[in-house]
């Protein structure tokens, strides 16, 4: 009591200290807590009393303004618990007429008419009858959203329609939420007394959305039960029905909305003679946009029962067969096979139509084909056959001959096999565009208004870094201008601490002045009950995580790349604005630094007594093409001894060597979201030790992708589209090394393969225009990036291939040792358990060979090294093919080898079997 | 619905077909009360597809804003009749697709005909019948209401309202500003058409920008551009073009060739007709947003302000425009929302010279527009550090030229 006594004398001491205005203020918000108690009272006597009419003659004429503290108030005063299931129903009238909400007036719908449903109480109808038709249309506008179902709401709406108090809602989900109306209840007894809900059942097979509440309609309803809701159990009913359905599935819906009309379709279960009586509509119904829809209706054209027009069947059948989906195409074949045999088809009109299908690009379908077309030749008229001549002569170079043969066709002019291509020795690239230097504060502030929030050229950044050392920011109306764009605050510059996008943004930051955290120089590690435990290095900072009992946590140095280039950032920090001269700017847009232009540079040394920042000369020296450093350093004009330490400076001469490079497949460690398993990584063995501010030592210690296998894409962005932009840096300082960059990408590439969006086309230009040759780990980097489930990095990947291809930097036969060991186990039966998708590597080849004649050779040699381990490769068979492909195409006989010729001379019919036997003919 | 307008479409009954002894005859309703067209088409399987195409257009969409709970309502195509070709136009429902299909002189044999533009009923059970169509069948195409008057119908009438985005308008007002900036860059043949179409990815990132790339043997989509290339993002909505493949004798390509992501429109061409397909730049972007009039209604140039009605379209394969007058009001159109913008600010005196720069000030900071040594005006804005001038001017910009006039004036 004492308590209660001394906060309402604070209470008065803070009334005496308010404005006259503010007193008014509180009085008014006394009196209106006082009215909405009282009403909340009478509202509250009704309630107990169970009387909605008395609930609605109290609720119904409540200004808006007042509902809301009503509707809390009522809380206050009613009971929570005891209610009977009158004054429950009772309490919900009252929350509906006090709701603000379209989701609380929902949840009072619902419990009202909780299943098993009932038609809408008359009380409620009075609510809406008494509050008028401006509120009821508000309500239903926001019950009706269609990302929003409830099938109440619809049973509510239903009623206030019929009571003539509503419009019936013009959106789409009004007819599919009708299908979900009544689960667990007898609908065909409900759609007897209610023709509006007919109506809807029946308007829903034209909107979409209605096939996937058809696929739930089957946990709640028995399928029979809407079938006969829908035909109304007659004869008429089912055919209309029938026809509703086939129309439904020529909509341009999506593939999932419609594979629930297909279900549906099951479930009527339509007989041959229903389906004979709608032939021409699901013949139809072959040309529609959907697979779904094509696949229903060649099911049910395939029926022993249904006939169709033949005629029609033939003219649809060429929209089919270009469709991409083979299995569609494989089917169409059987069906036009079967009707042929049956004698429904001319052969001349067949035979025209098959003729379109046969297609060199997708040789598999071309054979079955043929098969059909075997058939139907002999019968077939001259000038029918005349046009598969002109056909097969016009689209198929090196196997028109076989073709025409196997088909029984006179031999024509067949089209010209390509000509042998050497591969092309490596040629001196052109220099790449020069980089300019930022000219003036107001290009820079454009620069750096542009890089955090859209896709800037690699280049781009390192100008920024740049004009931030050269310029200050003293013009206020750059602050102004730039200080919204990286306030602290911005919530999409939150990035996680060492990314390229974080670690920029606090860079321009502490050139605006504006404070930056500390900045960091290890990996945080944790160990414990979750992480296999390890030992912290000596002299770690190890901190028990308070929330996780038996966690430890602590920070270890590291040299991975996306430390090492957040280090670099760091070491700007201290130089922003200074007017400085950095001597790591590249010249070329590649990343590469003119050798004069670094002597020029490093002409103007720093005050005396002072040394270069060790990440900028550190990333100056990675970015000089080695031979041009050998030159310089044997005529006087360079000396890494006065620049870096004697280890710096070994390890340096090791940049680009070829012969250094080691696969191995090795345990990946376990962590909590990534579990153990065996990967592939390259290494140079015995390479010296890294440090966080030693670029070149960091850089080419390639043990960190063992040791630090998950540091190297942990720190990656991955909250954002942008999270390639520290890859592309990267691509931007390795630029003489490409197998050195492709070392240190291997893990994020094997780890990341599957993310839907990678930003990763500047890696891949610089792989594909690296005028440094490229080995296994680079080679690898390419297998790995052809694989990726983003389109964009799969179209990459096959110009970077091309690229390569046509510079001579890229050695067919490396890159067959890549696919190989990246996709094939060992004779140990040991492989990497993060293989790259088949399926997406041999589309991503079939894409490059495409580009050119140099591309399509290096695509070929690499196959070639693929095949001597495809028949322990599972699913093979695509790749296979590919290797026939463009060997008859370029006119080369490929040996096979022992595998796969045991394959090719087996009795199988597999796939990879015909595709065996397919390139062995080439030999031939 | 916020920036949309009610538009009720009022038709005197569903359009409708009949196939019988093997003619079909195709009754498109109109809104309007006149007869646009009455004729025989020479080849009904490729008027068909084609109108199917267009159909099915409105109640596609490519791309869904995150967090957007509102499904817009498919828009009806609209019919232009005029004598150089008859032409059918839908809109997809994000805006970024337009399909029209021309039905050449050569491929109808007129017996009525009138020049205007009116919305057309393609409703399911038209759909249903179109695809039945066969090659060789006769088919009469009439656009008109057949005289009905829709009062005597007495709530029979073929109802549908439909807030009508005015950014469907405003698509329509841009395409042929875009358009006429496209050139020839590509042709293949039906071979060709129908590999690319099937190399098409299913879905692509939604802001990702390809290169079409003609090759020997076709066309490749790339991820970067090559000589001769032009830019596309979303390919994957050129699928739209599959269900007229079986009938297609070629395609043509038009675009900008360059860097950035641009317009592009696909035109395949069809035994007497065509479907051309635009694509706005990607598949996040409408066509309304692209800023393509701009320049011209800050200049209050006559032509732009009729344009900006939608009342004027480009045919990229004749090159050249035709009129469209759409059956709406002009009253249905409030002004372009940016250029609204940057008059306030100019009202407000937001706009301040500062040497040869200016400042403008908004509720979200001062944003410093520069005029470079090319002419081009320059802003500090996230507008434009985002889309730079692709998109046309931002607000800033805007209300800067806005208040020169103002002081020239």
């Amino acid at each position: 009591m004492a308590d209660t006594e001394s906060r309402l004398g604070d209470d008065d001491q803070l009334l005496a200290a308010l404005t006259e205005k503010q007193r008014s203020l509180v009085r008014r918000m006394e009196r209106l807590q006082a009215m909405a108690r009282a009403d909340a009272e009478t509202i509250s006597r009704a309630i107990i009393a169970a009387d909605q009419a008395a609930v609605v003659e109290a609720v119904a004429p409540l200004p808006a303004g007042r509902r809301s503290d009503v509707g809390s108030a009522l809380y206050t005063v009613v009971p929570s618990t005891g209610l009977d299931s009158e004054q429950t129903a009772a309490f919900a009238i009252a929350r509906l007429g006090t709701a603000t909400e379209a989701w609380d007036m929902a949840s009072s719908l619902a419990s009202l008419l909780a299943v098993p449903a009932t038609e809408a109480p008359p009380a409620v109808l009075d609510l809406f009858r008494a509050r008028g038709r401006r509120w009821t249309d508000s309500v239903v506008r926001g019950l009706f959203r269609p990302d929003w179902y409830r099938g109440e709401v619809w049973r509510a709406v239903a009623a206030l329609v019929q009571a003539d108090l509503a419009d019936e809602p013009d959106s789409p989900a009004w007819a599919t939420w009708s299908l979900h109306a009544y689960p667990w209840e007898d609908l065909p007894g409900r759609v007897r007394s209610d023709p509006q809900l007919a109506r809807s059942l029946r308007h829903a097979f034209d909107v979409p959305g209605a096939g996937l509440v058809l696929s739930v309609c089957a946990s709640t309803q028995r399928p029979e039960s809407l079938v006969e809701a829908l035909t109304g159990g007659t004869d008429e009913g089912r055919a209309d029905v029938l026809d509703a359905l086939i129309g439904t599935l020529g909509n341009p819906f999506t593939e999932n909305d419609l594979r629930g009309w297909k279900e549906f379709a099951g479930w009527l279960a339509p007989t041959d003679d229903e389906l004979a009586g709608h032939a021409a509509s699901v013949v139809a119904l072959l040309a529609a946009p959907s697979r779904v829809s094509v696949g229903w209706a060649q099911a049910a054209l395939a029926r022993d029962g249904v006939r169709c027009d033949a005629e029609s069947l033939v003219d649809v059948s060429d929209a089919v067969l270009a469709r991409p989906d083979k299995g569609l195409v494989r089917a169409q074949l059987r069906l036009l096979q079967r009707r042929y045999a049956e004698g429904d088809l001319a052969a001349d009109s067949l035979v025209r139509v098959l003729a379109q299908g046969l297609d060199p690009d997708r040789p598999d379908l071309a054979r079955a084909t043929a098969a059909v077309l075997r058939e139907a030749l002999p019968a077939a008229g001259p000038e029918a056959r005349r046009d598969v001549v002109a056909v097969i002569d016009a689209r198929f170079s090196g196997t028109g001959d076989a073709l025409r043969t196997e088909l029984g066709l006179p031999a024509g002019a067949s089209a010209a096999v390509a000509e042998p291509i050497a591969p092309p020795t490596p040629v001196d690239l052109p220099r790449a565009g020069a980089v300019e230097s930022v000219r003036d504060v107001d290009e820079l502030v454009d620069l750096l208004a542009r890089i955090p929030v859209g896709d800037s050229a690699p280049e781009d950044l390192e100008r920024a870094l740049d004009g931030l050392v050269r310029f200050r920011p003293e013009d206020a109306r750059t602050l102004t201008a730039l200080t919204h764009t990286f306030h602290p605050d911005q919530p999409t510059l939150t990035a996680p601490d060492w990314t390229m996008a974080a670690s920029f943004v606090d860079l321009v930051r502490a050139w605006l002045g504006v404070p930056v955290g500390a900045a960091v120089d290890g990996v945080r590690r944790r160990g414990g009950s979750i992480d296999r435990p390890e030992d912290a290095p000596p002299g770690a900072a190890v901190a028990p995580e308070p929330w996780a009992s038996g966690t430890l946590t602590w920070r270890e140095p590291s040299w991975v790349p996306p430390m090492l280039t957040y280090r670099r950032m760091v070491e700007l920090r201290a130089v922003v604005g200074s007017g400085a001269l950095l001597l790591s700017t590249p010249t070329s847009s590649d990343g590469s630094i003119d050798g004069e232009a670094l002597v020029r540079r490093l002409a103007q040394a720093p005050e005396s007594g002072a040394r270069w920042a060790p990440h900028d000369v550190g990333t100056a020296l990675l970015r000089l093409e080695p031979s041009t450093r050998a030159e310089l350093e044997a005529v006087g004009a360079l000396s890494l001894h006065e620049l870096v330490s004697a280890s710096t400076a070994d390890a340096l001469r090791t940049l680009g060597v070829e012969d250094r490079w080691v696969r191995e497949t090795m345990d990946r460690p376990f962590t909590h979201y990534a579990p153990a398993g065996r990967v592939t990584g390259w290494f140079v063995p015995g390479s010296a030790r890294g440090a966080p501010d030693d670029p070149v030592l960091g850089w080419l210690d390639t043990s960190t992708v063992r040791t630090g296998w998950h540091d190297h894409f942990s720190v990656v962005d991955w909250h954002d589209a942008r999270w390639g932009a520290g890859p592309r840096h990267w691509a931007t300082v390795l630029v003489h090394d490409p197998d050195l960059l492709g070392a240190h990408l291997l893990p994020l590439l094997s780890m990341y393969a599957d993310r839907p969006r990678a930003d990763l086309l500047p890696v891949l230009r610089a792989l594909g225009s690296s005028r440094a040759p490229l080995h296994g780990p680079a080679s690898a980097a390419l297998v790995r990036l052809a694989a990726f489930r983003d389109v964009t990095v799969r179209t990459g990947a096959a110009e970077a291939l091309a690229g390569a291809a046509r510079s001579g930097r890229l050695d067919a036969d490396v890159l067959g040792e890549e696919l190989l060991a990246l996709l094939v186990p060992d004779a140990d039966g040991v492989a990497d358990d993060l293989p790259p998708k088949l399926n997406r590597l041999v589309e991503t080849l079939t894409d490059a060979a495409r580009i050119d004649d140099h591309a399509e050779a290096a695509v070929l040699g690499a196959l070639r090294v693929l095949m001597t381990g495809a028949h322990r490769l599972r699913g093979s068979a695509d790749a296979v093919e590919l290797t026939a492909q463009l060997a008859e195409r370029r006119g080369i006989g490929v040996e096979l080898p022992e595998g796969l010729a045991a394959v090719a001379a087996s009795r199988s019919s597999s796939h990879l079997a015909v595709a065996a036997r397919r390139l062995a003919a080439t030999v031939r | 619905m916020a920036n949309s307008v009610d538009v009720l479409y009022r038709y005197a009954r569903p359009s409708q077909g009949r196939i019988s002894d093997g003619a079909t005859s195709v009754e498109l309703t109109t809104t309007d009360t006149t007869v646009f067209l009455d004729a025989h088409a020479e080849r009904s399987d490729v008027v068909a597809a084609g109108l199917l195409a267009v159909g099915h257009l409105p109640g596609t969409r490519f791309y869904v804003p995150p967090g957007s709970f509102q499904r817009l309502q498919a828009s009806d195509p609209i019919v232009t009749a005029d004598p150089d070709a008859l032409r059918f136009e839908s809109l997809s429902a994000c805006c970024g697709v337009t399909a029209r299909l021309d039905v050449l002189p050569s491929g109808l044999d007129i017996s009525r005909a009138r020049h205007g533009t009116t919305n057309v009923d393609i409703n399911p059970a038209l759909r249903r019948l179109l695809a039945q169509v066969r090659k060789g069948d006769p088919m009469r195409l009439s656009v008109a209401d057949e005289g009905l008057d829709v009062r005597t119908l007495d709530g029979h009438a073929h109802e549908r309202k439909v807030s009508l985005p005015q950014r469907w308008v405003r698509s329509l007002a841009e395409l042929q500003v875009l358009l006429a900036q496209l050139s020839l860059v590509a042709e293949v043949d039906t071979m060709g058409l129908r590999a690319f179409v099937r190399s098409l990815p299913r879905s692509t990132p939604a802001q990702a920008v390809f290169w079409v790339q003609p090759l020997r043997s076709g066309l490749r989509l790339g991820s970067s551009p090559a000589p001769g290339s032009v830019a596309v993002g979303g390919p994957e909505r050129i699928r739209v073009l599959e269900s007229v493949l079986r009938h297609a004798t070629g395609l043509r390509v038009y675009g900008q060739v360059g860097d950035a992501a641009a317009t592009s429109c696909w035109v395949v061409d069809l035994p007497h007709s065509r479907l051309s397909v635009s694509l706005s730049p990607q598949t996040t972007r409408g066509f309304s947003g692209e800023g393509a009039l701009l320049e011209d209604l800050v200049d209050a140039n006559p032509d732009a302000l009729e344009a900006a009605h939608g009342r004027r379209g480009f045919d990229v394969a004749e090159q050249r425009y035709f009129d469209r007058v759409l059956p709406f009001g002009r009253d249905v159109l409030s002004e372009h929302p940016r250029l609204a913008r940057a008059q306030r600010l100019v009202l407000d005196g937001a706009v301040v010279a500062d040497g040869a720069d200016h400042s403008v000030r908004t509720s979200g900071g001062r944003h410093l527009v520069r005029r470079g040594a090319d002419g081009a005006e320059r802003c500090t804005c996230t507008w434009y550090a985002k889309h730079g001038s692709g998109r046309g001017p931002c607000a800033h910009v805007l209300a800067v030229r806005l208040a020169d006039r103002r002081t020239d004036g």
